[in-house]
This record gives structure tokens, sequence and C-alpha cells, in this order.
């Protein structure tokens, strides 16, 4: 690739500090679909801080907030007849509170709905979706905190310190049974578990084939695709993962398996200082050029074998362009150019400080990239499905709603219950083609004849109704306070043109709006000027775009 | 012709619920009942279920190699005393145990109503050990849940030209066949997307939520209708991906709101169904068999799912928990099949990811292994025996791919779908399947269904 010299460096160096402020005044379009990709949906107030900020300044910022993080909460006896026994008057919400993801789930959409720090909220959740650990399985809400947390905190950070944090927490060792998984049977009769070193490769790092680093498999000579790793390999991160059982609580004595606790991380159990339950074998892993620790030595304590084994992984060429492309799927679009995916992957294999990993700088290439950013026409195969819960919260922030965040049954109705993912490919697999047509679409991987017509009645209680909750909740209600004045006009221009560009960023095509306003009947009584069904007119027109697929296609 | 979008795009009406059915009715799309009903039930186990512990030898020498990995101490032995007993005429023989949970499926066995597939799975050709070892024809990812479970429901290994499933292909090529011109989908999925119900061409129904919501019969509701489902036709910025959601939408909208009428109007069985997802997923199957002539359809293909089967750990009671939903659900359907006098013509049969290795694995599992045994139920399946081949439980030896007990199948997903098929009375299965040919032609009938 062409160098620049200096003075075009200079130059291109003046051109991005000044014309900035130029660029903020022509492209209102393009900052509300910059906040649709970077948030969980633009607000009013954010799309009307177009002309005082700039996607380059606003990541900046974001990076600054403090975190909003999960509240802990109080473990309870694993058996929820003793935490919550039937005697309790509340009953009921006490195993709602203590043995469901319940809070969480609340406390995940009111941080959706109100919390500053969107960009940190949304990337951790997009990392929810690569690093599962569902409720299906682990049941109380306390025991996902510290893993959530891990996500939130993480979410700007480093992916290696990412990887082991995630590796280490309890919630994870009993997801994908790293916990209590030991060195072979002295009669080799029980192997140490597979699960969570193969998982870790394939869904949380490499994926199945050898990547270049436009995402691209790379293929052999018979053109097809090589694999990124092999049975033996998983079988020797298998052992080098072994040794690990829950952390000792507080004033117990340390056994070879401690009962669960997912308060702490795993630890390594040790008999008079020896990690006895440490495969201490020599251990082969990914062989790749420039490969650490292709061989793990044999006699190694579990903590060295495991911090090795992750330098390992997290070395492979594979990660970048693997997370890079599903950071840009998640955000921005289901099938990007392999430029893009290039252009992002760089970024994570170094940030340009000679830093691999940087996760702040690869979802700052993701969304800065001239493919994300107007700067490049979109072809037809550019966007998104916006997922359920993207939808909901979409609409709730542009409606400027007012919400209790006891969300999750409606998103649960349209194919996303938060927090149980049916396994560890979470809600819908990657990749996934849409059928009928060969573009890649993950989020249509749930999109049923249910879902679908769940998402058209979840619209129409949200603008013909409201949803309620149980008292003292309040349940969640839109305002009408910014469409009720606009559907007074007679013209229904202005109410089309509000619609058209905070929920659509402008992309109405004028077909739909002729169709709309061609049903937005005016009553006006003698001697009055406005339009006196000023709601029920603006009723119809948000019904009509909210389940128009030009909304539920983020593009 | 008029097909039902046509018809409701030419009255403009915003017909739901019964007044769109029986204007249907009128229009002639319910036709007269029909003949030769077939149904083919799909219950995919997700997971991978472990096929070493639902089917094992009795005789001696069986139950000493399965004593010798899965003993006492192996964290996942199943006590020889505990085995439901059954008996198999084409396995020289042998006597042979079914998992404790299954005592609904032992009785519908021993009365020629079930049976199992011995050790199939997922194949692009015939292999052995030493082909499988010299790195031979072997099916991509293997021991990949996402994978396999993709490969067993697209069949033929997975190399099909476009993704589809087995159960949409047949749609595809058989649809206008059985169901002539209803539009009304022949495949129903009561667990979501999927692939086997994917089809190139055929629509899927999803039955769940309840039918578009918020519209009456006053002008202003009628219009709004009108404005919807017209939106939802246009072609926004060329946009693939808005096309494809309008299409799904469109179906979903029309299909949805036929079948829920249906259903409203349709009396209650009496059989009890268990009110587990998989108990209630079975129990609307079994209705909208029931609702197979006012749907004016001939042949169905339903998709069920039960999860939970990845038993890396605490497999005992994960296991014989998840085989005893399956063994409640399956039992009541069937009863629900004698009920509606369509005994015969309703064929279930599990599909799961894969099996799982015969040698334990730490916290009393195992891992992901290959060919596993599989249920078949109804009327007409040749019960009361096994097919295909039982491997040999010895971990390394000739049906192991390695050392861990992971075993090579000795039928084809593509053998086992094609079977189905032939008895569903696909025209061609060897489009379906299009690795079929690559299998031994002289066991292509391998028996388990009444021809």
């Amino acid at each position: 690739m062409k160098k620049f010299g200096s003075a075009t460096g200079w130059l291109l160096a003046v051109m991005l500090v000044l014309p900035v402020t130029q660029a903020r005044a022509t492209n209102k379009v393009d900052w509300i679909r910059f906040l649709e990709q970077a948030s969980f949906g633009p607000t009013p107030d954010l799309i009307n801080a177009w002309q005082g900020s700039d996607p380059a300044s606003w990541l900046q910022a974001q990076q600054q907030l403090p975190a909003t993080r999960f509240t802990d909460l109080l473990p309870l006896p694993a058996d929820q007849n003793l935490g919550c026994p039937t005697t309790d008057p509340n009953v009921a919400q006490c195993r709602r509170d203590n043995y469901t993801m319940y809070p969480l789930q609340v406390q995940f959409f009111n941080n959706a709905l109100t919390a500053p720090d969107q960009l940190r909220q949304r990337v951790a959740y997009t990392l929810s979706q690569i690093f599962v650990v569902s409720g299906l399985q682990i049941r109380q809400p306390s025991s996902m905190v510290p893993y959530l947390n891990i996500l939130v905190d993480g979410a700007f950070g480093n992916f290696r310190d990412l990887l082991e944090k995630i590796t280490l927490n309890a919630a994870m060792g009993d997801y994908l049974d790293m916990v209590n998984n030991n060195k072979p049977s002295s009669d080799g009769r029980i192997q140490p578990n597979e699960n969570y070193a193969r998982e870790v490769l394939q869904l949380f790092t490499l994926g199945l084939y050898q990547l270049n680093v436009d995402g691209t498999p790379k293929r052999g000579g018979d053109g097809t695709p090589l694999p990124a790793y092999d049975q033996s390999a998983i079988e020797g991160f298998a052992h080098a993962f072994t040794g690990w059982t829950y952390a000792t609580q507080s004033g117990a004595t340390p056994k070879a398996r401690n009962p669960a606790y997912y308060i702490q991380p795993m630890e390594v159990y040790r008999s008079k200082g020896v990690d006895i339950n440490h495969d201490k074998l020599a251990k082969h892993l990914l062989s790749y050029p420039g490969a650490p620790f292709e061989w793990l030595s044999a006699g190694q304590t579990a903590e060295t074998d495991l911090s090795q084994a992750l330098d390992n992984i997290f070395n492979h060429p594979n990660v970048g362009p693997f997370i890079g492309t599903q950071l840009i799927q998640s955000l921005v679009t289901s099938n990007p150019s392999r430029a893009y995916v290039a252009r992002v992957a760089r970024v994570f294999n170094n940030n340009g400080s000679g830093v691999r990993g940087d996760l702040f700088a690869t979802v700052r290439a993701v969304l800065l990239d001239s493919e994300a950013r107007g700067a490049a026409a979109r072809p037809d195969s550019y966007g998104r499905l916006r997922e359920p819960v993207l939808f909901l919260t979409g609409l709730l922030r542009g409606l400027e709603a007012s919400s209790d965040g006891i969300l999750a049954n409606q998103t649960k109705a349209m194919g996303q219950d938060v927090f149980y993912a049916p396994s560890v490919f979470s809600y819908y697999p990657r990749p996934y083609q849409v059928p009928g047509i060969t573009l890649q679409g993950p989020e249509f991987g749930i999109e049923s004849s249910s879902a679908t017509v769940s998402r058209h009645n979840l619209v129409n209680t949200l603008v013909y109704s409201r949803i309620n909750s149980a008292a003292p909740a309040t349940g969640t209600e839109i305002s009408w306070a910014r469409l009720e004045p606009l559907g007074a006009q007679k013209d229904s221009g202005p109410l089309l043109e509000y619609l058209n560009a905070n929920l659509l960023h402008g992309s109405m095509p004028a077909a739909m709006k002729s169709i709309i306003a061609g049903i937005l009947t005016c009553s006006m009584k003698t001697g009055q000027t406005e339009c006196s069904n000023a709601r029920d007119r603006a009723k119809t027109a948000l019904y009509l775009v909210a389940t128009s697929a030009a909304y539920q296609i983020q593009r | 012709m008029l097909t039902r979008r046509h018809f409701i795009q030419r009255t403009g009406a915003a017909l739901t619920g019964s007044a769109l059915l029986s204007a249907l009715s009128r229009a002639g799309y319910a036709q007269t009942p029909p003949a030769d009903y077939k149904a083919l039930v799909c219950l995919f186990l997700n997971g991978g279920n472990d096929g070493n512990n639902l089917l094992i030898p009795l005789d001696d020498e069986g139950y000493a190699q399965y004593e010798a990995v899965r003993g006492s101490n192996s964290g996942i032995n199943i006590p020889q005393k505990s085995w439901l007993q059954i008996k198999s005429a084409s396995q020289g023989g042998r006597n042979f145990g079914l998992h404790p949970s299954l005592k609904g499926l032992q009785g519908l066995y021993d009365s020629g109503r079930a049976g199992l597939l011995c050790n199939v799975g997922t194949l692009q050709q015939p292999l052995t050990r030493d082909q499988y070892r010299s790195g031979q024809g072997r099916p991509p990812n293997l021991f990949s849940h996402l994978d396999q479970v993709l490969q067993w429901q697209a069949g033929s290994g997975g190399s099909v030209a476009r993704p589809s499933g087995w159960g949409g292909r047949l749609a595809d090529a058989n649809g206008s066949r059985f169901n002539g011109e209803t539009s009304f989908p022949m495949l129903a999925s009561l667990s979501g997307v999927n692939l086997f119900t994917t089809g190139l061409a055929a629509g899927v129904i999803a039955p769940g939520s309840s039918s578009l919501r918020g519209f009456g019969t006053s002008a202003a509701s009628k219009s709004r209708y009108d404005a919807l489902r017209k939106i939802e036709s246009l072609d926004v910025d060329r946009s693939a991906l808005i096309q494809a959601k309008n299409r799904i939408t469109g179906a979903a909208i029309d299909n949805l709101s036929i079948l829920n009428s249906a259903l409203d109007s349709l009396p209650a069985l009496s059989t009890v169904f268990p009110t587990s997802s998989l108990g209630q997923q079975l129990q609307t199957v079994a209705r909208m068999i029931a609702l197979r002539d006012v749907l004016g359809l001939r042949r169905q293909i339903f998709y069920c799912s039960l999860g939970g089967f990845d038993t890396h750990a605490n497999q005992l009671s994960t296991q014989a928990s998840l085989l005893g939903t399956l063994d409640a659900a399956l039992s009541a359907f069937h009863a629900a099949t004698v009920e509606l006098d369509v005994e015969q013509a309703v064929t279930s049969f599990t599909l799961s990811d894969f099996g799982r290795t015969f040698k334990p694995s730490a916290g009393g599992g195992s891992d992901h292994g290959w060919g596993s045994h599989h249920l078949l139920v109804g009327g007409a399946v040749n019960g009361g025996d096994l097919y295909g081949r039982y491997p040999s439980l010895i971990p390394g030896g000739g049906d192991d791919a390695d050392s861990e007990g992971r075993w090579i199948p000795t039928t084809s997903v593509d053998e086992y779908g094609a079977q189905l098929a032939r008895w569903f009375g696909a025209g061609d299965v060897a489009t379906l399947f299009p690795n079929l040919g690559l299998f031994d032609a002289t066991r292509s009938d391998l028996g388990f269904m009444r021809l």
C-alpha cells in the first residue's frame, strides 16, 4: 500500500481537524445512523446534539464515562426450597428475584434505556452473545453478576484480559464444564472434559477455519477450507485446563471439589502445595507461524498452563478477523466487505501503539469505518435485522418512553429471552444465511412466523396501549409529547418527516409516505385550525413506520 | 391461478380469523377431505443425546463391554437390572436394554409401533476406521454442535448447494403434488427457525403467537390494515434484507391468521398431553393434524425439539429427566394419533447433533461423539426391532473413530431420511439426498418402515 509522505500526512491531519464542524452541519442523517449502531437507539435529545458532536468525539467521551455495572446480589442456598421456603408469604417474588434472571433482565433493560455509557453497554451486550453463559444452566442471578460485570468492565479493555477473566469465571466454569475438570483418571478411563476447550476455540476466538485477515477462509489445494484446529489440539487444551475448582469461601477449608460458589473466580486445588488435579504432562496446542507455547512443558502448574494456553490462542491470526466480523455484524451490517473486516482486524492486531487486542480501538474502527459511516455507498446487501432487544429499545428510546425495565417477556415473545440463551451459540447462530437469498443475516435465525407477528403485536401494544406491570411497578409507556402536536397539523408532512428522521434516518421511500399520508384523515371542527384526532393520526403513522421492514432492518 | 395472497389483495379486505378462513373455504381453498394422508414428525434432541446410555446390549458379552468402560465407578453407569429389556430379531436375537426412563416407548416397541435405527450419523460416503484414520472422506467439522446439527438437518454431509433441510426439500418437491393449490405451508416448526424445515421455496409456519392484533371492523382499521400490507410489498432501497423481512412478515400474518382461527374452533382432544415444552409442541402438532382437512393438506412435516442433551457433566440425572420428558410426550402423541385415527399415517423420529463418547469425561458426563441410535414411532414403523448395525462397544476398536468410543456411523443420515421420504411418498429421493447414491444400493431399504 502506498504510504503517505509527511506533507500528505500533515494535510490529512489538517483535513481531519478542520472540516469537522462543516461535516457536523451537513450530516445529521449519518449522525442518527451512527447512534443506531453505537447505542441502544437514538433518543431525540441525542439526535438534537448532532450540531455539537461527531462520532469520533462521542466515542472518546463514551470511553471516559464510568461503567454502569450490575448490582451484586447475595447468593442463596442452591435449593430454592431453603432459600425461599414455601412458608414465606412472598415466596413467588422471592424465587423470581433470587432464582431467575428477572432482576438482571430489569437492570439490563434499564441500563439499555437510560445508562449514559451506551456504547459500553451495547458492546458488553454483544460480548454476552459471544462469550455465552445461560440462565438455563446458571439458576441464581447472583451467580451471573460477576460474569456480566466482566463484560461491562472489559468492553473497552484488552481481549487477552477479558479472555482470562471469562475463562476463570465460575459461571462459565459451570456452564462449559471447566470447573472440577481434572486430569485423566489413573486407569485412563475418564478423560478431561473437552467442552470449554472446544468452545473457547470455535466460538470465542478462532472459529472453525483458518482465516485471512479479511475474514475469508484459507483454502487447501483442493479448495476446501483449512480447519483452524484438530481434535488433538482440543484434547491438548482440555488437559491444560484441568485442576480448577470453585473458589473457597471465606472461612471454609479448600477441598478438591469445592461447593459451587460463583462470586469469586475459580481457583486451583492444592494438596500440600501441589495442584494434584492438574495434568502434568506436556501438551500440544495450536501450531501456526510465530505461535507462542505451541507446546506446554511438562510439570507446569495449572496457572502457568492456563496462562500460556490463552497466549497461544490469543496470538492466533484468526482472532482479529473472527472477533472483528462479529462486532461489525452486531453493530453495523451482516454482510461487511472483506476490506472492512480487514481494516478492523488490523486494528485488533495493532491499535497503532503496538498493542494487540485493544477492544476500544477495535470498536472505534468498526464504527468510524467508511463502510459504517455515510461516506460509502450502501449496497443492496447492507444492514442488519434489528434483533428483538434492539428493536424494542430503539423504539422506546426513540419515543422517549417511561419504563420500569420489566420488558423481558416482550423480547421473549419475539424469540430473544435475555440471559436465557438456548445454547452456547447464543440466541441465534452465526453464520446464518437468510432463506431464499444468498446473504448472511444472523438475526433472521430467530425470525419465525410467530416471532415476526409478535413484533407487530408489540408495536400495537406500545402504540395503542401500554405494557403493564404488576403494581407497584409502573409499566412502560411511550410519550406523545412530541408526536401529538405534529398530529394536530392538517398537513401530515411534519409528522411523517419527524418519524422518518428519528426512526428511519430519512430513508422512508416516497411511496411509503404517500400510503401513510393517504389515510391520515384530519377531523377538524368548524372554526378550529387543528385536527381534533391528533393522537389517532400520530398513532396510525407510528404504527405503520414502526412495523415497516424499513425500520426493522437497520441500514 | 388465484393464490390466497391475490385473494386478499383482490378483496382488499382486512380479514382476520374466522372471516378469512370461511372466505377461503368459499373460494375453494379448503378442499374435500384428503385421502392418503401422511405426516412426518421430526423430534430434534438438541445437544447430542448419548446413544450409549439409550440402548445397550444385555447379553453377557455386550454388557461386559459396556461395564468395562461405563462401570459403576465411571460416573455414568446404569446398573444392569435397571435397563428395560427389549428383544431384537435382527441383531442375532440379542437382548437389548432401553434407558430406564423409556417405559412408554418400551410398550410401543413391544407392540410393534416403535423401533430403533442403530449407529446412524453424518456421512458423506461409507467410511471405515482405516479410511477415517487416514483422513479420507470425513464429514467436515465433526464433533462441533452447530455444524453437526446442520449436517443432520441438511443431509448429504451438508454438501447441498444452498442451505436447505431435507424436510424443506421434501416439501419443495412434493408440495403441489400432494397439497394442491393451498398456500398453507406443508412445513410447520414448533421450535422456531431451523434448517430441517427450510426449503428453497416452500414456506414454513411457526405456530405459537397470537394472530395480528389491533385491527377491528371500522373503516379506519381497515384502511390501516391495507396500508400495512401495501408497505410490506414496497421495494425499499432495493434492500435484499428488507425484501426478505417483508416476505417473512407477509406469510406469517396470513398463515397465523388462518391457523389460529382454525385452532380456535377445533374441539379439544381427549388425549392429555404433558405440560412440558415438548408435550405442548406435540399437542399442537396433533391439533394441526386434526385440522388437515380444514387446511387442505394431504401431507404435513413437523419439527419439534427438546434441548439439554449436551451432558458433559451430571449426565445420569440430566439424561434420565430428558428421556422421561421425551417418553411422556411421545406416548401421549402416539395416543393422540390413535384418537385421531391416523396412527398408520404419522411417523415420529428423532435426530440429534451426534452421539457421545463411550468413555466418560470428568464430571460424570461424556464428550461429543458421532454415530448414535434413533427412535422411530408410529403405526407404519416396522416396530419391535432394531435396524442398522449395533456397534461393538470397544474403544479403539473397528467401530471407533479414535480411542474414546466415537462410533463411525454405519448408516448415514441420507439413508435414514431417504427411507422416511419414500414412505412419505417422495417421487425422487436421489435428488433430495445428493449423496445417497454413494451408499450401498442393496441396503436402500433399511426395513424400518412398512412401505
